[in-house]
């Protein structure tokens, strides 16, 4: 009889760790599209998808912004995807929607970026989506 | 004398501009849509005949008042010895450090390796140019970071 209070915790640990999963769901793991040798392409993926659903240890996606107080400022996003293919790009004039976009990366977050032949950026996307968790 | 003829120019200016906006109507064209925020100099209202158009004498002056300021503002920063630029000038102290930041960083891109050290060199060389040099010194670094000249060996992002 004292056994039913824990098997009826247990029976709702678990549904309560079933409910935490449902929704959608998509899986973006770092993907890289450049040719090898190139300075440009587009890198993808989700922040949550590099870290938690691959199994290598090289995928990893994000952006960062650095400032030179008074003088200057970057943005700069790097990719590497499961196969160890590297891209990045970096602008020094971005503008507050980038900077806005960039501050607001965190675990939900799927990134997208482009560098044109010489490096810059020519895109960057923020998307913050539960389907990404 | 003289402003009297450059205000008058620009009621003639802006007049004309009024007669030609009512008799060629609106446009779908992108010049248009630049000019969205610039105040409406005339007025029609509906029922007055087509060739009437009434101007709105307290728009024209804060147009003309506008136009007037940015003319003077132009003149004044053309001018040899602005604050702005004397501002920039940099030591040549300054400019000795600069120089060597830069060979030092053509140096680090010639190692073909990047490492913890290199970045950590590359950030340190960066924060002593200027934001023109550094720009360039990124590109060339982000440059050859793509195309693999640089084998990447940081923890991490290669430039943190």
């Amino acid at each position: 009889m004292r056994k039913l209070p824990i098997f009826a915790a247990a029976v709702a640990a678990i549904a309560a760790t079933a409910a935490a999963y449902a929704g959608n769901h998509i899986t973006s793991p770092v993907a890289v599209y450049k040719d090898s040798g190139d300075v440009g392409g587009l890198a993808n993926g989700s922040v949550y998808s590099a870290r938690y659903y691959t199994t290598d240890a090289s995928q990893y996606i994000g952006c960062q912004s650095v400032a030179y107080p008074g003088s200057s400022g970057y943005v700069f996003c790097s990719a590497v995807d499961a196969h160890n293919n590297y891209l990045s790009c970096m602008t020094s004039n971005a503008d507050d929607t980038t900077r806005t976009a960039i501050a607001s990366v965190n675990t939900s977050s799927f990134i997208l970026f482009e560098a044109d032949t010489s490096g810059r950026c020519t895109i960057i996307a923020i998307s913050n989506y539960s389907y990404t968790l | 004398m003289n402003k009297l003829i450059a205000v008058g120019s620009l009621m003639l200016g802006f007049g004309g501009g009024a007669w030609w906006n009512h008799h060629s109507g609106p446009t779908d064209c992108a010049a248009s849509i630049a000019h969205v925020e610039t105040p409406a100099a005339t007025l029609r209202e509906p029922g007055l005949s087509a060739g009437r158009v009434d101007t709105d004498p307290s728009v024209l002056r804060a147009l003309i008042r506008e136009e007037v300021a940015a003319a003077v503002t132009a003149k004044v920063g053309s001018g040899p010895a602005s604050p702005t630029r004397v501002q920039n000038a940099v030591s040549p102290e300054k400019q000795a450090q600069r120089r060597e930041a830069l060979e030092q960083i053509d140096a680090l891109m010639a190692g073909g390796v990047w490492g913890n050290g290199q970045r950590l060199s590359f950030q340190q060389k960066l924060a002593t140019l200027d934001p023109e040099q550094r720009e360039h010194a990124l590109l060339q670094a982000v440059s050859a970071l793509n195309s693999g000249s640089l084998k990447i060996t940081t923890d991490g992002p290669p430039l943190l």
